[in-house]
């Protein structure tokens, strides 16, 4: 092996893929809540003793999950290349592989979802409905808030499934630093730009672990 | 005024029913103990008053209308109009006491300023102005009580309907708590539906009671009327053992009388 690129070169690229990895993980942990969350709580409460029972909904949306949740991530992200480029036009650049990551995320999260709502205690769903209250209240003055710290620490945890993800989307040229190991560490053997991105990679996550924990324990007094 | 007619619930998969055949009449004004050991169908019981639990067969008329015909819109309403307090309080951990009472009336559709208002005066009915912005993880059982209590007056409700309440406190709390749900019965006339187990609840507050044994009401009346009938189960529960207590006393070295009489 041996050492290639200088260290003026190496900043800007490893600056640059560390942009793209950013901004493919907020914008798909964005888009992932945006479908898991509701699907989440649709989950929860069709159960068959839930508060709006629909097993017959549940079963279904629970087999579409577990489908998947089965594909490992990289077949996924070859799998959806024709609906990548159907929604995007094109397969290439980092916009391209937050359709897979979030693919490949939003049914991890729905799951993070309703076992969230699992934990709330029966009891204070019980008391909004002998008050009178809808399905809709439930959701919104219990289910959500009541599971608020629960579902912080899920969404850290996507979070940080999800940087490994848009590493991975660097196989089928997605950017960001996942692409630059690939390129530069794997293809030509530069280990500079190898150590650079592993060690911007454990920032990251220890960044977004520590900023998860932290929102959490701020919400100590919930529990 | 409540009645419950024939009610009969059972559990999908549990061979002795939950409840059966249970008639009752609730009037207005009362304070009613329905006593029972843990398992006899107390819970079931309270909780087909306001149908969070479905009965297999049988009605509830409340008012006049039978609540297992109402749809669902005319259900949450009915809800509305009657409280319900918990063994285990169910408060909301992510809002402090004042939120907390004012949800009812947020489900209700009250404007914010009236809400504001009314929750001053249940804090103040319940002694607990001063803890309006604190959390439920940080009150005891008994300030979580008074809170839970405060909850289910806020939307002004004909009927209250009592879990076990004061089976998660210690003797003294659940003095006071019951003290509050008297002086709340004297203020405000509502009609107080109570299941417990334990004996001193019927007998500090309740005017009238059932006893509930293994799904089935063995008996049910007013406490004037059941203390005068000698074979009553609830007055032989509720009144103390004469002979049981003369034992103890003689065991004790102390001869026949009591040194105070329970009343």
């Amino acid at each position: 092996m041996r050492s290639g690129m200088s260290w003026e070169n190496l900043w800007p690229l490893i600056f640059n893929a560390t942009l793209e990895t950013l901004y493919m993980v907020l914008f798909a942990t964005f888009f992932t809540v945006l479908i898991g969350l509701p699907l989440g709580v649709l989950l929860f409460v069709s159960r068959r003793n839930g508060i709006l029972p629909m097993p017959r909904l549940h079963s279904v949306l629970g087999t579409i999950i577990n489908v998947g949740r089965s594909l490992p991530f990289v077949v996924l992200l070859v799998a959806l290349i024709p609906f990548t480029r159907l929604i995007i036009g094109t397969t290439l650049g980092s916009t391209a592989a937050i359709v897979p990551i979030t693919i490949g995320a939003f049914p991890f999260f729905a799951r993070v979802v309703e076992t969230a709502m699992d934990e709330v205690d029966y009891g204070r769903i019980e008391a909004i409905l002998s008050m009178g209250g809808s399905v809709r209240h439930v959701i919104g003055k219990v289910l959500l808030p009541e599971a608020l710290p629960s579902l912080l620490a899920g969404i850290t945890l996507t979070m940080v499934m999800l940087i490994g993800f848009s590493s991975m989307a660097g196989v089928i040229g997605g950017g960001g630093l996942g692409d630059v190991a690939i390129r530069y560490g794997y293809q030509r053997f530069d280990n500079h730009i190898m150590v650079a991105t592993i060690v911007v990679l454990i920032v990251m996550v220890q960044g977004v672990q520590s900023i998860g924990n932290r929102l959490v324990s701020s919400l100590a007094h919930r529990r | 005024m409540i009645e419950i007619d024939r009610l009969g619930k059972i559990y999908p998969g549990n061979g002795r029913p939950a409840l059966h055949d249970i008639s009752l009449k609730i009037d207005d004004g009362a304070i009613y103990g329905i006593l029972g050991r843990s398992g006899a169908g107390k819970s079931t019981l309270i909780r087909c008053l306001n149908l969070l639990e479905r009965p297999s067969s049988g009605r509830v008329i409340v008012d006049n209308r039978d609540i297992t015909a109402l749809n669902q819109r005319e259900l949450r309403r009915q809800r509305q109009r009657t409280g319900m307090i918990f063994q285990q309080f169910n408060l909301l951990h992510a809002r402090n006491v004042a939120s907390n009472i004012s949800v009812p009336l947020e489900i209700a559709g009250i404007p914010r300023r009236e809400r504001a208002q009314r929750v001053e005066e249940l804090l103040q009915l319940v002694g607990l102005q001063d803890k309006a912005q604190a959390f439920p993880s940080q009150l005891s059982g008994g300030q979580k009580q008074r809170v839970g209590i405060a909850r289910a007056l806020a939307a002004r409700p004909r009927y209250l309907l009592c879990d076990e309440a004061t089976s998660a406190l210690d003797p003294e709390t659940t003095a006071s708590v019951l003290a509050l749900l008297g002086s709340i019965h004297r203020q405000l006339g509502l009609t107080i539906v109570l299941i417990t187990h334990e004996l001193e609840v019927v007998k500090a507050i309740c005017d009238s009671a059932a006893l509930l044994e293994q799904g089935r009401l063995v008996e049910s009346g007013k406490l004037s009327t059941l203390l005068r009938q000698p074979d009553s189960r609830l007055r032989q529960a509720l009144l103390p053992d004469r002979q049981a207590e003369q034992d103890f006393l003689r065991r004790h070295g102390m001869e026949a009388t009591p040194l105070c009489v329970v009343a």
